[in-house]
């Protein structure tokens, strides 16, 4: 069993430890914030049981974080607002209790870790709490070791947090809030910065706490197939509405509402939908991996080649590499050999996914695309030039960027301004900037926000104000660093169909990403990093074929793939889509091949 | 930006309590305030340069400080040359200031006027005083990690919330910077060709990164307070701390001795007026 079956005991476990004593009361709670003209919440009312892990569902703007504020008063004592209705965590009243009692019983992790790191150390960052509560110095030496071990960052007491990779950040965060062994951890997105491994170790202590220290557990989460495998309860938010609540099985079971939320099936119960609508499953569809593995005990899988079948790799190899990257190595002034004699290539149309976990060397590779750090062995050439002397601004009219955080690549009023800024490096005047402007944001779905400014736009149409920005220098290749990263489902395809759009163009993606159940529709060719180099490169298919052992490079195949190898025998092509499995299952009581 | 980064390497001065380091660095202003010799001054800015070194100081900054410098200095001595006989004369007792050049009288503005050489090596001492006491300060801030001096603050009955906040500000700084080189660099990749921009362009593009990067700050500012009172910051005065700082005998000695040196400086100084201003040195 490979690394993700960490998760295969926790859902047995988690709904033992629960008692019968109310921990968290919502009730009849409404929210709006200062200057909005909806509520944030709407008379969301119910009940958590101390040593309950409950998982929260919703599209972007539901409501789930501010619930999470709501929990350790931060709703409405800090952003104050209109608050209705009464919220109790541990017996305090979260209006009444200051934010900084509640954090006695009330941890908080929240989904950007650079926000929440106050100190210069990683053991500082996690002493502080306890400092500030007045543990003595050895109870706090003995929690800084026991969180650090628990998180897997023990080794890294020394490090200053900013020098970190951000899952390591993340994990920090996490280790911050564990040591004050808090009553309840409220967890906003904690892993969606973490590659597969990393989510794995630190929701393996997640579940630890609330098993053996009965941590009563509240996590938002995008990722359906988490929250179904380790929640004992599941609430499902929309439009600031709790619209329904219960065990996983029978709120995933609710399809249509879902859809409506815009939100996805875990992918095993998707896999057993279609079989059921075909008739071939009869009974409650399996809704963990685990249990879809064991539902298809004794299935086979239909004889046929999918190789030829899209997705497959689309530019002719014979084509001369448009990137080249030839022995490339760097090293960071701290030591830290980031890339080791990598070797990749990459051709006009291409539309390729760069996946490997922290610390695999993928951001620092696209620096050295950028030329934002230059490689100190190896040789780079971008459309048959070597990069070394090609200043950054003119590369980015070769490769555009478009980074992880969208607000760190903003830096003018408005919307319109963001693109136009982009065309006057390129020498136009008044008039030409502004007959292209609009075009260019029309061609990302933003023409009617020209005049907005940025930060008052959602994340998703940050990103795309980005995009549009960048596209404005029409570069031939376009580098998407972690697109989806924090945005829910549909947010996501958005982006995504973007690329796909840009890609039909004739342009050359290049898209970095944990998320590899997403890139299925989208992207051709894959190539995995681990430890600065290329550790895997083929058409998206074949790579996501080796299943279970991708988990040597932090990554976690779809659980379509897991599903087909479990049924597969050597030599049979892999489907890697729910719909595309459910075709090529054979039950065991059929005689067709 | 990396090269402001604290020094993790040891040293002699990495390893001496912030406590000494603060009496240390008092000392030495005092002393460059204090004196107006050039020679002197150029001497106690050779020690500050060699303490800084041996602190380990990145050569990048030591570089960076004295580059940005270098044409301060120089219109600085100009500026003094040409311009501060007055006070200079005063400070010689009423001497005659040797004229370098001058001035035909029906010049503009400079007619009449002209370079003395009193007033160039005034400038001077005045330029070297400025670079000695930017230097000192860094060699007390990048030499010790921030909890220590939150620490040391704290034991010198340093109020905790005023001891986080001045903490918390020196390390907004190298914060800052980096974010500002982000704001350029997302600027740089949207084809912005600042490496082929002149002095006066340059500036204006790092003056143009000011909105964004106080709009940024006041975001993080908040979301930091967020965190701050999610973790239960100043919640009683009763609070503990993790590291334990202790004099160590070496910083009786440093103490006593940055004590002794300024004492003898000060005595110096009123007794024999070393370290007046004379002409000369």
């Amino acid at each position: 069993m490979g690394w993700f079956g960490l998760l295969k005991p926790f859902t047995k476990r988690c709904y033992l430890s629960e008692s019968d004593a109310t921990i968290i009361r919502f009730a009849k709670v409404s929210y709006q914030y200062p200057h909005s003209e909806r509520f944030a919440l709407q008379n969301v009312d119910f009940s958590i049981r101390q040593g309950e892990f409950i998982g929260v569902i919703g599209p972007t703007g539901a409501g789930k974080t501010t619930l999470c504020l709501a929990l350790n008063g931060i709703v409405p004592q800090f952003y104050g607002g209109r608050f209705f209705g009464h919220v109790t965590v541990a017996g305090q009243d979260s209006v009444e209790t200051p934010v900084r009692n509640l954090a006695r019983s009330v941890g908080e992790v929240f989904e950007d870790p650079e926000t929440q790191l106050i100190a210069t150390s990683v053991e500082n960052e996690v002493a502080f709490p306890l400092e500030n509560l007045g543990y003595a110095r050895e109870v706090i030496k003995e929690r800084v070791a026991w969180a650090l071990r628990a998180v897997g960052l023990l080794g890294l007491e020394k490090k200053h947090p900013g020098s970190l990779s951000g899952g390591q950040k993340q994990r920090l965060a996490i280790a911050a809030a564990i040591a004050v062994r808090p009553k309840v951890l409220v967890l906003d997105e904690p892993t969606s910065q973490l590659d597969s491994l990393g989510a794995c170790e630190v929701l393996e202590t997640l579940v630890a706490l609330n098993q053996n220290h009965g941590v009563t557990i509240l996590m938002v989460s995008h990722s359906v197939e988490r929250i179904a495998a380790l929640a004992s309860r599941v609430f499902l938010l929309l439009d600031g509405n709790l619209v329904t609540q219960g065990t996983p099985r029978e709120v995933f079971g609710q399809s249509d509402l879902l859809a409506r939320a815009g939100l996805r099936l875990p992918e095993t119960m998707e896999v057993f939908r279609h079989l059921a609508l075909r008739g071939q499953f009869a009974g409650p569809l399996p809704i963990t991996v685990f249990e879809g593995q064991a539902a298809l005990r004794n299935w086979r899988l239909k004889q046929s080649d999918l190789s030829s079948q899209p997705p497959a790799t689309g530019h002719s190899d014979n084509s001369e590499p448009w990137i080249d990257l030839h022995q490339v190595s760097f090293r960071y002034p701290d030591g830290t050999q980031a890339l080791k004699g990598l070797d990749l290539q990459v051709r006009q149309g291409d539309y390729l996914l760069l996946a490997g976990q922290n610390g695999a060397g993928k951001t620092t590779l696209v620096k050295v695309l950028l030329n934002l750090v230059r490689a100190q062995a190896g040789k780079v050439m971008v459309a048959g030039e070597d990069i070394r002397s090609v200043p950054v601004s003119t590369l980015a009219r070769k490769i555009g960027y478009v980074g992880q955080n969208p607000d760190t690549q903003i830096f003018t009023a408005s919307v319109g301004e963001e693109v136009a800024f982009a065309l006057r490096t390129l020498g136009m005047d008044k008039s030409e900037i502004e007959q292209r402007v609009k075009p260019g944001l029309e061609e990302v779905g933003l023409g009617e926000l020209i005049d907005r400014h940025p930060f008052s736009l959602p994340k998703g149409d940050r990103a795309r104000v980005v995009i549009a920005a960048v596209l404005a220098l029409q570069p031939e290749v376009i580098v998407f660093d972690e697109p989806t990263i924090g945005q829910d489902y549909a947010g996501a395809r958005k982006i995504l169909d973007l690329t796909k759009k840009l890609h039909r163009s004739g342009k050359t993606v290049i898209v970095i990403t944990h998320h590899l159940y997403l890139m299925r529709e989208y992207a051709q060719r894959m190539v995995v990093l681990n430890d600065g180099a290329v550790a895997m490169d083929g058409s998206l298919r074949d790579v996501l074929a080796v299943g279970e052992s991708l988990g040597r490079f932090g990554l976690e195949p779809p659980e379509a793939v897991l599903l087909a190898e479990s049924v597969r025998r050597e030599g049979q092509s892999c489907p890697i889509l729910p719909g595309e499995l459910a075709n090529h299952l054979v039950p065991p009581d059929s005689r067709t091949a | 930006m990396a090269f402001m980064d604290r020094t993790v390497q040891t040293s002699f001065i990495r390893d001496l309590d912030f406590r000494t380091k603060l009496v240390w660095m008092a000392a030495i202003m005092t002393i460059s305030l204090l004196w107006n010799a050039p020679l002197l001054q150029l001497g106690l800015f050779g020690i500050v340069l060699v303490l800084s070194l041996v602190a380990r100081i990145s050569g990048r900054y030591l570089t960076m400080v004295l580059g940005f410098m270098a044409p301060f200095t120089v219109f600085l001595i100009v500026m003094h040359g040409l311009f501060n006989t007055v006070q200079v004369q005063r400070l010689m007792g009423g001497a005659e200031l040797t004229w370098l050049l001058r001035f035909p009288a029906d010049w503009a503005v400079i007619g009449g006027r002209g370079a003395t050489l009193e007033g160039l090596l005034y400038g001077a001492n005045v330029a070297l005083k400025s670079v000695t006491l930017l230097l000192v300060l860094p060699l007390v801030v990048l030499t010790t990690d921030v909890d220590e001096m939150l620490a040391g603050l704290i034991q010198m009955r340093v109020p905790y919330v005023v001891a986080f906040i001045l903490s918390s500000t020196i390390r907004f700084f190298p914060l800052l910077f980096s974010e500002a080189q982000g704001i350029i660099d997302a600027q740089r990749l949207r084809g912005l060709a600042i490496e082929k921009m002149n002095f006066l362009k340059r500036a204006r593009i790092y003056a143009g990164t000011a909105v964004p990067l106080i709009l940024s700050a006041l975001m993080k500012s908040q979301q930091l307070e967020i965190a701050l009172y999610s973790k239960a910051f100043s919640i009683s005065p009763q609070r503990s701390n993790y590291h334990e700082i202790k004099f160590q005998p070496r910083d009786a000695i440093v103490i006593a001795w940055g004590v002794g040196t300024l004492a003898v400086v000060l005595y110096l100084y009123m007794q024999f007026g070393i370290g007046q201003f004379t002409g000369i040195w």
